[in-house]
């Protein structure tokens, strides 16, 4: 070494070589370099580029303008993208927070829906956000976009590729039929004939409280954030604080069972005419349907004021602490007109649909208790109905004649499925092809969803719905013919359907329906095929909800009732136990795009 | 012809088509209407300008995209990140020539050409690991290790399974 640095300095003493070359214009001091560097062997070669590359590789965060570091980012895939945060803190900072990244990764994946869905899964993250304290030094939090990217990712994804979710069953309500069962925060709720409401761990399966009181079985269920509202044979309406199990009250009115109810929160709705925004309903409501032939519209007691009663209801546990709704400050309206059972209900803002026995759908105002139209065109009972939450450009406020606004469905015995405008009461769409009763209805924004005894699931395209315009023949996209009895249950999103019927519960993988932008004409009708079966060898599923990575049923095994709980954000290690991945972060979305805890409540 | 001067005080000759093909060129001939007054780029460098041309020469005639582009639009079709032959032997420059392309694109108001540097950027970040493009672009690694611990397992959702 000491003999190569006395050459280094003799050569670079040579005057005449470099002050020749830089008095060389660039031009030549280029054609100099290079013939130099084609006399050198390999070796030097590599350590000139060492030295060069450095010089000008650059951290283009700090050399670029934001707007065009976001550009550059917006051709990169997703798991680069993941890749990319782990380079260093500016990196993470930059590709996590930046919410023009990722709002582009949700538009270009196809995993923007639109309709304020977006906006209102930020609003709710920013709030639980509020009551996080973040720590000094923590890295720090990732966009909204993000986080609902992730989570929208992992349910289009993991619900199809993980197959070995965690499984969890235990045994419920004896050897009775379940009626109800859904989703509430970290709890399964199920009811029964037995006359029973559990509250179940999501995560344990452990019964967390039993409800008691109902006389009868429990037929309809609905939960707003910690409470619980249950109608029954009983003829009477509960509320339940879920925290601790306790009944808050207990409403009478109806005359025979009340089959089904619906909780009503405020929402922002448009007036059509005035543009203005107002909040509907003021206070949330709850609305039940009775085998009386009426609806009930009720105040939802709020949590807080259900305390000051709470003593004389446990006194008296058996009785109604209202019997007399004349009496009852909560009870609202009574809506009657219906001839027959009160089968379903739908509601969002200041719109309510009913469906009966009687064949007819109604379409009431909830803030005034007034019937706005009588749906004719079934010929039989009717057995379900559902709101297009999607596609209500004004809302589900007053429409310009005074009415409300938006879309329903209805299914009956009739075997068809009827697509309604709430505007003016027309029918818009008779859609058939299932032979027998259709029981079970769904929307998502791309597909209206019937299941019946037919043992068929169908597919219908919810876009060209709205457009009258399409034959009803043409609207259909797929059918699931894999069951062999008759569907009991289902529930969907936009990528799957979870069906249960009496032999089996299924998943079917709709992902590549919402790829076809084909006219409706060229669009041969797909057959589904199912992605797994959850269960099989059972004599009956009775009922099914999801919601994000967890996916829950009720079942009957050899005459036992069973709850089976899965988690598609774990997946089970192939030998032994644990897991070999989780995605805690996947918080998933409520099936109707509302949350809980919004401020659903209006100051007074 | 059109003469534009550069940041070096350069002066290019070029048709005024190929020139067009720069929405703030297009712009502000429109504003000066005809003339044969120089145009000044004040941002740009005679060596990238030189190469923005090129580009600009070999793709005239080609249709432009619509002015008012919409960026949700933009976002919705679907982002290739592939890149044409010709483009593909033109961007291959170095870092820093990359850059001012870039930089020069936007300024100019190119999109093709933005796209073109962008998408080699993507290119380059593609399929490396975080050392691999801490490497690329010299940049050093500031988590503790717990950090990155605990970003990696944060990611692993995005990995390809």
């Amino acid at each position: 070494p000491q003999n190569h640095d006395t050459q280094l300095v003799e050569a670079l003493n040579l005057p005449s070589l470099l002050n020749h070359f830089t008095s060389l214009p660039e031009s030549l001091q280029s054609r100099y370099l290079l013939m130099l560097l084609r006399q050198s062997p390999l070796p030097v070669l590599r350590t000139i580029h060492s030295v060069l590359h450095p010089t000008f590789a650059g951290d283009f965060l700090s050399l670029l303008p934001p707007e065009l570091v976001s550009h550059i980012f917006g051709f990169v895939t997703v798991p680069a993208l993941g890749r990319a945060c782990r380079v260093s803190k500016a990196w993470r900072k930059r590709i996590e927070g930046d919410m023009i990244i990722w709002r582009g990764v949700l538009m270009r994946t196809g995993l923007w829906f639109g309709d304020e869905t977006e906006a209102n899964f930020v609003k709710m993250l920013l709030k639980k956000r509020q009551n996080f304290i973040h720590q000094e030094g923590a890295l720090p939090l990732a966009d909204p976009y993000k986080v609902l990217f992730k989570s929208r990712y992992l349910t289009y994804t993991r619900w199809i590729n993980n197959s070995s979710p965690k499984h969890i069953s235990f045994p419920a309500h004896g050897h009775s039929v379940v009626t109800c069962l859904l989703f509430s925060q970290n709890r399964i709720i199920s009811a029964s004939d037995d006359h029973s409401i559990h509250v179940y761990s999501l995560t344990t399966g452990h019964l967390l409280h039993s409800l008691d009181g109902h006389e009868g079985g429990v037929w309809a269920l609905a939960e707003h954030g910690n409470l619980l509202v249950s109608g029954s044979t009983d003829r009477t309406v509960r509320i339940w604080d879920l925290q601790n199990g306790r009944c808050l009250h207990v409403f009478g009115g109806h005359a025979s069972t009340v089959r089904c109810l619906v909780i009503v929160k405020p929402e922002w709705i448009t007036h059509s005419e005035t543009g203005e925004r107002e909040k509907w309903p003021k206070r949330t409501v709850v609305v039940t349907g009775s085998r009386d032939r009426t609806l009930r519209v009720w105040r939802l007691p709020k949590h807080d004021e259900s305390r000051e009663i709470e003593s004389r209801v446990l006194q008296m546990p058996d009785q109604s602490d209202f019997p007399d709704p004349s009496l009852n400050p909560y009870h609202l309206h009574l809506l009657s007109g219906h001839s027959h059972t009160v089968r379903a209900l739908a509601a969002r803002g200041r719109t309510l649909v009913s469906g009966s026995y009687d064949s007819t759908v109604r379409v009431w105002d909830i803030p005034t208790g007034r019937l706005v139209h009588i749906l004719n065109g079934h010929s039989q009972k009717v057995y379900s109905v559902v709101l297009d939450s999607t596609r209500s450009s004004e809302g589900w406020g007053y429409g310009s004649g005074g009415g409300p606004s938006g879309r329903a469905a209805s299914s009956s015995m009739d075997g068809t499925i009827r697509l309604w405008s709430i505007l003016t009461g027309e029918c818009l769409h008779v859609l058939s092809g299932h032979t027998g009763v259709v029981g079970l209805l769904g929307f998502s924004p791309s597909f209206l969803v019937s299941a019946g005894v037919d043992n068929t699931l169908r597919i219908w395209d919810a876009l060209l719905l709205t457009n009258s315009t399409h034959k009803s023949g043409d609207l259909l996209r797929s059918v699931m013919t894999g069951h062999t009895g008759p569907i009991t249950c289902f529930q969907h999103d936009q990528w799957k359907v979870v069906s249960g019927s009496g032999k089996a519960l299924k998943v079917w993988d709709l992902r590549h329906l919402n790829n076809v932008n084909a006219a409706p004409s060229n669009l041969l009708v797909d057959v589904g095929v199912p992605v797994r079966d959850l269960l099989t060898g059972i004599t009956g599923v009775w009922q099914v909800a999801f919601e994000g990575r967890w996916c829950v049923s009720a079942s009957k095994r050899d005459n036992v009732t069973v709850l089976d709980v899965w988690d598609f954000g774990k997946r089970e290690a192939k030998r032994g136990s644990g897991w070999t991945w989780e995605d805690e972060e996947w918080v998933g979305e409520p099936s109707n795009g509302m949350y809980d805890h919004e401020d659903s409540e209006l100051e007074d | 012809m059109v003469t534009l001067v550069t940041s070096d005080n350069e002066k290019f000759t070029a048709d005024k088509e190929v020139a067009e093909r720069s929405v703030l060129i297009k712009n502000m001939l429109e504003d000066v209407g005809e003339s044969d007054q120089p145009i000044p780029l004040p941002n740009v460098s005679s060596s990238v300008l030189k190469k923005v041309l090129e580009y600009c020469e070999h793709h005239r005639g080609e249709p432009l995209p619509a002015a008012d582009a919409d960026t949700t639009q933009d976002d919705t079709r679907k982002r290739t990140t592939d890149i044409s032959e010709w483009d593909q032997k033109f961007i291959t420059v170095d870092q820093e020539m990359l850059f001012e392309i870039i930089l020069a694109a936007n300024y100019l108001d190119i999109k093709s050409l933005l796209d073109v540097g962008c998408k080699t950027v993507a290119n380059m970040i593609k399929g490396k690991t975080p050392e691999e493009i801490r490497k690329l672009f010299n940049i050093v690694n500031d988590f503790t290790p717990e950090e990155e611990a605990q970003i990696k397992k944060e990611n692993e959702w995005a990995e390809d399974r």
